[in-house]
């Protein structure tokens, strides 16, 4: 009885950890959560812990003498640890950040505090002649720019002559401004830089001089089109949209910068 | 939103989901290995290939992590095997703290990720750092008794050195192959919940506390490199990519950012849970307490020489 449940019992969570794995993998969730490079492990140890699961249940029963060998309260409140944080994070999680989460984390808005992307870097990458770094425009002539792109020109002339005091479009999540704001008129557009997983994410933000305040909760996904400017406050250049008009999108397929 | 500890179950799940799904695959890696070793690994072989004398042998197990690159996730069911097939302790150990910092793939990411920023002195520092501390460790292990260090249970393991499952003793390849699976599955499970509760705690503090808060202590060196270490055993990151984020901390002096790859690596909330595993509690907590004071001295000892 007690080898028999133990087999069961192992194998039922294994079974469940493959599969949740493998529904996170499959439904596409997983580019929520992981930076491409490592999706691809999510889905081998998916299968493998399926697998497993269906080879603990055809095992030779001395395969499962260590196993049988604990006692079934002590595997019953493990497989609990196992099983119940899974279950409650995988029905409970909305696949992004609060505002709230996003609030607390330090807003990258200098080129230094890029993750991997440091100045000297980028000083000794590409040049406006190469192609990179030709920003593109939308049918009414604004330049189509990532956030990213105003923290490379703040820094670097040859790319801020593309943006500077010209008509801009840039997309991102709105939040409010909290440091550089001593109007109050200030918010941020941010966008979430992921490293390796979500839990790294870092909110990468541009701040914004709205026409009127937008009437939207925080997170809202918004599509920001003004003149792009980059005055020198506190001893330091820093990029911003004046004069913007906001205007609620959809969020885009992949939420994330790498 | 402005107070210090705010939590949301959703953002919760979302950052322990992610830490989760980034972990478990190299977790399951590493038991996998576990389980090949326990079956086709000989007995004593890995001590007998490893020098005579004792110190030589943890300075040189403090360098297999260049031949055996593995993460800290996986590392830890692998030393539990080797032990159990009869690598000295305290080689296990110093294998164990110095394979997630001293091995190619962290050396590349760290000089990759610090461009601009000195890499090739922050990742020698990181890689020397890493393996003196390990070195230092193992020393110390060696000169104490087994008792004080090892759960009873791994004891046990060590004192039948053919492993849990027999160690390949019977049976032909299908046999070991179950066997291997056995060890797998069980190693797996059981390091499976640690992680959990590691997982649950970086993730608790990953979106409940405001990290605004750290920030002013960036202006003093001690102050700062302390407030990184923390937030590296806090964060719980992968030390294949933790230098990514390391480096973006450019209000911190460079010795805070060091600390933190070194520290990080060896020490989290993640790790101190499968520390648990196969370690006596006590000597898990004299490991946290005398790894942040190492790292921390030897770390602020860098600023004479103006890192």
């Amino acid at each position: 009885m007690t080898s028999l449940f133990q087999r069961f019992l192992t194998a039922g969570v294994l079974a469940l950890w493959g599969n949740v794995l493998l529904i996170i993998f499959f439904t596409g969730r997983i580019c929520a959560y992981l930076h491409s490079n490592f999706q691809p492990f999510t889905l081998v140890a998916g299968c493998l812990l399926v697998c497993f699961a269906f080879l603990v249940l055809i095992a030779p029963a001395t395969a499962n003498a260590h196993a049988a060998a604990r006692s079934s309260v002590w595997s019953v409140l493990t497989s609990l640890i196992l099983v119940a944080p899974l279950l409650l994070a995988f029905s409970s999680t909305l696949d992004s950040f609060g505002a709230g989460t996003v609030a607390k984390r330090v807003y990258v808005q200098d080129l230094a505090q890029l993750p991997s992307a440091q100045p000297a870097a980028a000083q000794s990458a590409n040049t406006p002649q190469d192609d990179k770094y030709l920003l593109p425009k939308n049918k009414r002539g604004q330049v189509q720019a990532q956030i990213v792109d105003f923290l490379y020109a703040a820094q670097l002339p040859e790319v801020r002559v593309q943006l500077e005091n010209k008509p801009v479009e840039v997309i991102g999540q709105l939040m409010p401004a909290k440091t550089n704001n001593p109007k109050g008129n200030r918010f941020v557009v941010i966008r979430m830089m992921m490293t390796c997983c979500a839990a790294d994410a870092q909110p990468i933000a541009l701040p914004v001089e709205p026409q009127k305040k937008p009437d939207l909760p925080d997170m809202t996904w918004v599509k920001v089109t003004g003149q792009a400017a980059f005055p020198v406050e506190g001893g330091q250049r820093k990029p911003l949209i004046q004069d913007a008009a906001i205007e609620k999108i959809d969020a885009p397929e992949d939420p994330y910068l790498y | 939103m402005d107070g210090a500890f705010q939590f949301s179950l959703s953002d919760f799940s979302f950052s322990f989901l992610s830490i989760l799904l980034e972990g478990l695959p190299f977790l399951l890696l590493g038991t996998m290995i576990a389980g090949v070793i326990d079956q086709f690994l000989p007995v004593r072989l890995m001590a007998r290939l490893l020098p005579r004398n004792a110190y030589a042998g943890v300075l040189v197990s403090g360098l297999l992590g260049i031949i055996f690159p593995i993460c800290e996730c996986g590392v830890v069911p692998i030393i539990r095997r080797l032990m159990a097939k009869g690598l000295p302790p305290a080689n296990a150990i110093t294998y164990m703290l110095a394979a997630p910092i001293v091995n190619p793939i962290v050396a590349v990411s760290t000089f990759a990720a610090f461009r601009g920023q000195a890499p090739l002195e922050v990742t020698l520092l990181r890689l020397g750092l890493g393996y003196g501390v390990a070195v230092a460790v193992g020393i110390v292990v060696h000169n104490l008794p087994l008792g004080r260090v090892l759960r009873t249970e791994v004891i046990a393991d060590i004192a039948q050195p053919q492993g849990l499952s027999g160690g390949g003793v019977a049976g032909g390849i299908a046999g070991r192959l179950w066997g291997a699976l056995a060890v797998c599955v069980g190693d797996f499970l059981s390091m499976t919940v640690y992680f959990v509760l590691g997982a649950t705690a970086a993730a608790l503090f990953n979106t409940s506390v405001n990290q605004d808060f750290i920030a002013p202590l960036a202006t003093n060196d001690w102050l700062a490199t302390a407030s990184l270490m923390t937030l590296a055993a806090m964060l719980s990151l992968c030390s294949t990519t933790d230098a990514f984020i390391a480096a973006t901390f450019s209000m911190f002096p460079a010795v805070a950012k060091l600390a933190f790859l070194v520290f990080g690596p060896v020490i989290s909330l993640k790790l101190v849970f499968l520390y648990s595993s196969i370690f006596k509690e006590r000597f898990v907590f004299g490991l946290v307490i005398g790894l942040f004071v190492m790292v921390w001295l030897l770390c602020m000892r860098l600023t004479v020489i103006g890192l």
